[in-house]
């Protein structure tokens, strides 16, 4: 996979939050192991060091989780998933509202607009 | 981290070359199993704070030492140094080379150095005399890291090599780390390295200007090494 | 780690000096092979000629080159971009010296051996079989016998280590000079040539100053109390040896020490 690094903000948190996204995107589903540090350091390009504190982050958010004989794994719990993946999606949402209204839409033209875009698309499948 | 486990302390290491001050009372203690690079522009002081590490020189004032000893025989068979310039012998070969570093160093790994050679397309046979300069310094790169060293001083390794080898390198440092052994990077080429660093050593004029983690930086400064080293260095 | 140094030290010397030699030979065997009459005649003359002068040309070439080496193994290979290399191997300053001086001796020696042998074979003829020049020898043989004492055994031991200390001490002389003159910034090599004349300068005050005191107290009268009545001059002879023996070895000390200094606390790569 291509690991996207921008230069403003510190690594570990960039990789952090892309390996969230794997979580949720179901590469690694829940209670299933993760690939080393080492392995992801190299993959990634970066020092195993970010790498492994990127991975300290998540297991403090309880997302992953550190096993003695296992290495690390996903969370078994998907309650907790579900919680982050809507917590993102608000997130998301939050952001597309703040440059609609820049836009100069309200929020119930948006919510039409996109009403008749998922039609469109519905349409475009069959 | 504990006091004992200073790879290289340096206390007020100064260095004048006749007048002109190379290094001034520099302050500086690295840890293991760290990534550093040591950044600044030309004549800023780097090569001359490597080879004071080597005992290629000696300080004008402050000392420096790494495991304890001051640089000598002790901490040659701890540090793999890769100098800036070629150090090749003429009538040797690649091969040659390779034993020459296997007969002296305890800690060098010779089926690692040969495979490295066979990755880089070099072959063994081929006379130091008759490489380009990018190859020779491949050669004495592939030669450096393939010691397992406690600490690696590597002074300008990606300067003179074409992209991909570059990034070769960078992958074979980032494959080389371990917990107990320390890489200290000296370049002016940051953007390539500055994702594989843990910390960076800025020196302006002999002077150490800054000491931080990359994360560090990029939380505080809200941009990059490589970015923040253009603002620092502005002509 | 010396042993190791010296393998790779000797590699670089005879990687130049060894075709050098058999070329000396060769050229020795030729020549030889041309003066001889019969061929002489068929070449009328001119090979032979031409073969000497390319002889003696190659017998200048072995000892230059043999003497410019030691300078250049010294100065490139510790001082210059080599000592990168060698400088930063986990080896003491003291096994550097000792690999590079014994290695040095080992070439002066070998070259001298071989020119020595290459003169053999020049003049060799087959002259020398002649049954009068035959008995001289074992003639000489058994003269030297009849007379030998024990003071000519002495006498070649002292001999041999007076020359080896001598040669080393030479190439340690020149060593420390090197050091001396890579301690400058800048104009390394005159200051390098320019030391190396003064230590010279420094050394012959010393021993005149020495020379002087001896004189000054009649210590050389104390030669007569050592055996007066029996063969005086015999252990007046052991006695110049040993004196000889005693001023190149202090010298070959000093200068010693000087470069070990310079090596271990004064290193000053550019």
């Amino acid at each position: 996979m291509d690991w996207q690094l921008s230069n403003d903000r510190p690594i570990y948190l960039q990789l952090a939050e892309q390996i969230v996204q794997q979580i949720l995107g179901g590469r690694y589903p829940p209670a299933s192991r993760l690939p080393s540090v080492r392995e992801l350091a190299a993959q990634a390009g970066v020092n195993p060091n970010t790498m492994q504190r990127a991975f300290a982050e998540l297991e403090r958010e309880g997302l992953v989780l550190s096993n003695r004989t296992a290495g690390r794994i996903v969370t078994e719990d998907i309650e907790m998933i579900e919680q982050i993946r809507t917590q993102m999606a608000i997130k998301q949402i939050e952001a597309f509202l703040s440059n609609m209204r820049q836009l100069g839409f309200t929020d119930t033209q948006v919510t039409q607009l996109l009403e008749q875009y998922a039609k469109k698309e519905e349409n475009k499948d069959v | 981290m504990s006091e004992h486990q200073n790879l290289m302390v340096c206390t007020g290491l100064t260095k004048l070359f006749g007048k002109k001050q190379a290094l001034t009372g520099l302050n500086l203690t690295l840890g293991p199993g760290k990534i550093v690079g040591l950044l600044g522009p030309n004549g800023s002081g780097k090569t001359t704070f490597l080879k004071l590490a080597n005992g290629l020189l000696q300080p004008s004032g402050g000392s420096i030492l790494i495991g304890g000893h001051a640089p000598g025989c002790e901490t040659h068979s701890i540090v793999a140094y890769l100098p800036d310039r070629m150090y090749l012998n003429d009538w040797m070969r690649i091969r040659d080379l390779v034993d020459f570093f296997a007969d002296f160093y305890a800690d060098f790994d010779l089926a690692k150095a040969m495979e490295m050679l066979q990755t880089l397309h070099l072959s063994p046979s081929d006379c130091l005399k008759t490489l380009s300069k990018g190859t020779k310094e491949k050669v004495q790169l592939i030669v450096t890291m393939a010691r397992r060293a406690q600490l690696y001083l590597l002074d300008e390794p990606i300067g003179g090599v074409d992209p991909a080898a570059r990034d070769y390198i960078l992958s074979t440092i980032l494959q080389n780390y371990s917990e107990n052994s320390t890489v200290v990077i000296s370049t002016h080429l940051i953007a390539d390295i500055e994702r594989v660093l843990d910390e960076v050593i800025f020196l302006k004029e002999g002077e150490l200007k800054l000491f931080d983690t990359v994360d560090n930086i990029r939380e505080r400064e809200g941009k990059s090494v490589d970015q923040l080293f253009r603002e620092v260095f502005a002509c | 780690m010396l042993r190791k140094l010296m393998k790779y030290e000797l590699r670089s010397y005879f990687q130049t000096l060894l075709p050098l030699y058999i070329a000396l030979l060769a050229a020795a065997l030729l020549s030889n092979l041309f003066s001889n009459r019969m061929l002489a005649l068929v070449m009328q003359g001119t090979p032979a000629n031409l073969i000497g002068i390319i002889y003696f040309g190659l017998m200048v070439a072995v000892c230059t080159i043999s003497m410019l080496m030691i300078i250049l193994r010294f100065y490139k290979g510790l001082l210059s971009e080599e000592g990168y290399l060698m400088l930063t191997l986990p080896v003491k300053p003291w096994q550097h010296i000792a690999s590079k001086l014994i290695c040095s001796v080992i070439v002066l020696v070998l070259g001298g051996i071989v020119a020595i042998i290459s003169f053999v074979v020049l003049i060799f003829s087959l002259d020398f079989m002649d049954p009068v020049i035959l008995k001289r020898c074992l003639e000489l043989i058994v003269n030297v016998s009849q007379n030998f004492s024990i003071h000519w055994v002495f006498y070649f031991v002292e001999l041999m280590v007076l020359m080896f200390i001598a040669i080393g001490k030479q190439v340690l002389k020149a060593y420390a000079a090197i050091s001396v003159g890579h301690l400058f910034s800048r104009h390394r090599i005159i200051l390098s040539f320019l030391s190396y004349v003064v230590m010279g300068g420094i050394m012959l005050w010393l021993w005149g100053l020495i020379g002087n005191l001896i004189n000054l107290l009649h210590l050389d009268h104390l030669i007569l109390l050592l055996d007066p009545e029996t063969k005086p001059q015999t252990w007046a002879y052991h006695l110049a040896f040993l004196l000889l023996i005693f001023w190149q070895g202090v010298e070959f000390i000093l200068y010693y020490l000087v470069t070990h200094r310079i090596l271990s606390k004064h290193l000053n790569l550019e």
